[in-house]
């Protein structure tokens, strides 16, 4: 629903460290019944995401500040076809995105991976209260919410942004960012890819501290580096570099069965617009492709919009037509904004109270004095 | 003589691999000879589906003005992380072909992976089409999901473990017992989440190219030749391992529990057979009822959820 690009990086910090608070959560949990052994993996979840969230959130928000820069852009809705000027920005930001949003081979899949099965230990531990066994069941259902609307706002964010055609002069006119931001870039998406395969090793690396917190005895669910055999104490494995390669290896199959003759001989055609010359207006903005997600959920995104036709003068035909639409932000108005207001009133209250006369203060103290000397009687 | 597990694991993968790859499109042709005869059609013969692969992936193929590199390779990353999943899932034995390579929660990341790069390569050609089928592809997969990934939490929990090769085994060994209420709640979320996921009615209809309720199909709107080609194959081969995990997870009766020639024959015809039972099922929902308007499409994946959410708690709260 955010479609300042900065805005919308800054509200995935709260999915995150919400992710982050999941695996901690439950590393508590299952420590406080004993379950040390699925606790030092909850808590390994959530230290291998922060990592990885500090590595993707940076290399998001160069991302932005990339495109920021290149076209003093922050709305979403005025951009579109950076990919073609800023070709590297667009493969950094889509990894980035792509990790962000817990896809395998890359690093968010992995501790995410971890997360999940430290909410399946909490669900599955006999001594757990059932109450809290089941509550940690329906974290497993809203995490995986959680990963799957990330999906539909980094593919928004990214493929608004960097594909298609271009729906401002600013977005049209960008050039590709300087050369270190470039390599920043590169190293952190890099970094992604690389934490994603290296799973195996990290985790193990991040036990040893998860280590220190609380016992910990042999692990009962393993990231491998590659396929393991499942012990018998085993619960689940991710070979993440096994996986990571047979992926890298059947998408390059299929590439060059594709390409490989077919490549020298494309032929370039208009999109198809029901036979109108395509135009950028054509596209789906981000406003209209989050506008499922907000119709899904209209009880808590409650939107206002406006729509204002003028006609030319003595006719039907419309001269200009206007939109304008807002989302109201449930949690702001009802929770946040109450709180706002109700502390300041009783900040007026608590203002009185300082009258600046000294007698005033005497008596406070006085009052004080007498009030404790009642209550220590 | 006994095979080493290295070559165990290579000649299942590779059967297994063969045989999905193979029957992906015949699946699809049965559920639309169904579709087509009870709507009082003849409807196009089995080999339909392998003959429009063929005929596509020897087109010309034609590119947008405005579309770049990522519309150029997404094709085969969707087909790849496809590909990978359907080795990680057991169908004729009760392990997956790829014995310790990743469990339930990989699937279901290499589904979310070929759905992220497939949404993102439609709204590379800058079309309505695209952007449109786009936006609901993953407006529903988000509404989907929970019910997906809860449904197969509750055969783990039951497990122990979130191995589709342990849970299968587990399933196995339980025999008829398996079937209890739970289980059934948590099985009947999935088949809801196998509807939204493949694409028939009442999400999608397969068949259609009316614009303004495409789907699937709006994404691909601007693939041709092999990139239409890969697509198109890699839809049905999502159906097939969706299927297998359906099977895997809540209907593994018949897996063979051991490596020998005769008990993977046996596991494989009636894996094979479960799967033409899931595909008979869509065709009958295809066949029987309308595509439901989109707005009413949370009610009917909230549903998914919710019994999957019930059969966890029989599970958790009524030991």
């Amino acid at each position: 629903m955010q479609h300042d690009i900065k805005r919308l990086l800054a509200f995935h910090s709260i999915e995150n460290i919400g992710i982050i608070l999941i695996g901690l959560g439950s590393a508590l949990l299952l420590q406080a019944h004993g379950a040390t052994e699925l606790a030092a993996l909850a808590l390994t979840a959530a230290l291998f995401h922060s990592i990885n969230h500090a590595v993707f959130k940076s290399l998001l928000f160069l991302g932005a500040g990339a495109v920021v820069r290149a076209t003093g852009l922050h709305d979403l809705n005025h951009l579109g076809g950076l990919g073609r000027k800023m070709p590297a920005t667009m493969l950094a930001f889509g990894v980035g995105a792509a990790a962000i949003s817990g896809l395998p081979p890359l690093n968010g899949f992995a501790s995410e991976w971890l997360t999940f099965q430290g909410l399946f230990g909490a669900a599955g531990t006999a001594g757990i209260e059932p109450l809290a066994r089941f509550a940690a069941a329906l974290a497993i259902g809203g995490l995986a919410l959680t990963t799957a609307l990330a999906v539909a706002c980094f593919v928004k964010a990214t493929g608004v942004t960097f594909l298609g055609l271009p729906r401002t002069a600013a977005a049209s006119n960008a050039s590709e960012t300087t050369r270190p931001a470039v390599v920043a870039m590169s190293l952190l998406a890099v970094t992604c890819l690389g934490l994603g395969l290296a799973a195996g090793p990290v985790s193990s690396a991040l036990r040893a501290v998860a280590r220190v917190a609380f016992h910990d005895g042999p692990p009962l669910v393993t990231v491998a580096a590659v396929s393991a055999e499942p012990q018998s104490s085993n619960v689940a494995i991710y070979a993440a570099l096994s996986v990571g390669l047979l992926l890298a290896a059947a998408i390059g199959i299929i590439a060059i069965a594709s390409w490989a003759r077919a490549r020298a001989r494309v032929r370039r055609v208009d999109t198809w617009t029901c036979g109108i010359a395509p135009k950028p207006a054509f596209q789906y903005t981000a406003t209209s492709y989050a506008k499922p997600i907000r119709l899904f959920f209209r009880r808590i995104l409650v939107a206002e919009r406006e729509v204002s036709v003028e006609y030319h003068p003595g006719t039907s035909f419309p001269s200009s037509v206007r939109y304008r639409s807002e989302i109201t932000l449930l949690f702001e108005e009802r929770v946040l904004k109450p709180a706002h207001r109700l502390s300041l009133r009783a900040a007026n209250v608590a203002r009185k109270l300082q009258g600046g006369a000294i007698q005033l203060y005497i008596a406070y103290m006085v009052l004080a004095v007498l009030v404790l000397l009642w209550w220590a009687r | 003589m006994i095979p080493s597990a290295a070559v165990t694991t290579v000649l299942l993968a590779a059967l297994q691999l063969i045989v999905f790859v193979l029957f992906a499109p015949f699946l699809t042709a049965t559920i639309r000879l169904t579709k087509a005869r009870l709507q009082s059609r003849r409807g196009p013969g089995l080999l339909q589906p392998y003959r429009d692969l063929a005929k596509w992936w020897g087109k010309l193929p034609l590119e947008s003005n405005a579309s770049g590199p990522v519309a150029r390779y997404a094709p085969p990353v969707v087909l790849g992380a496809i590909l990978t999943a359907a080795l990680l899932v057991p169908e004729a034995t009760s392990r997956a072909p790829l014995l310790g390579w990743g469990d339930l929660l990989v699937v279901v990341g290499l589904f979310a992976t070929a759905r992220f790069v497939l949404a993102l390569s439609a709204l590379d050609a800058g079309g309505a089409f695209g952007g449109m089928g786009s936006s609901r592809d993953v407006a529903i997969s988000a509404l989907a999901e929970p019910g997906l990934v809860l449904a197969l939490a509750g055969a783990a929990l039951a497990a122990g473990s979130s191995d589709l090769g342990i849970i299968s085994a587990f399933g196995i060994k339980q025999g008829i017992g398996l079937l209890g209420p739970a289980h059934l709640l948590a099985a009947a979320a999935f088949a809801i989440v196998i509807v939204a996921e493949t694409g028939h009615h009442p999400v999608d209809n397969p068949d259609t190219h009316l614009e303004l309720t495409m789907i699937h199909e709006g994404m691909l709107i601007e693939a041709s030749g092999r990139s239409l080609a890969t697509l198109v194959f890699a839809s049905e081969l999502k159906l097939v391992v969706l299927a297998a995990v359906f099977s895997a997870a809540f209907f593994p009766f018949g897996g063979a529990t051991e490596i020998a020639p005769g008990p993977i024959a046996l596991g494989l015809l009636l894996g094979l057979g479960k799967m033409l039972i899931v595909g008979q099922g869509l065709a009958l929902l295809d066949a029987s009822i309308a595509k439901a308007r989109i707005m009413t499409l949370p009610d009917l994946l909230g549903l998914a959820s919710l019994l999957a959410i019930a059969g966890l708690g029989i599970q958790v709260l009524l030991p």
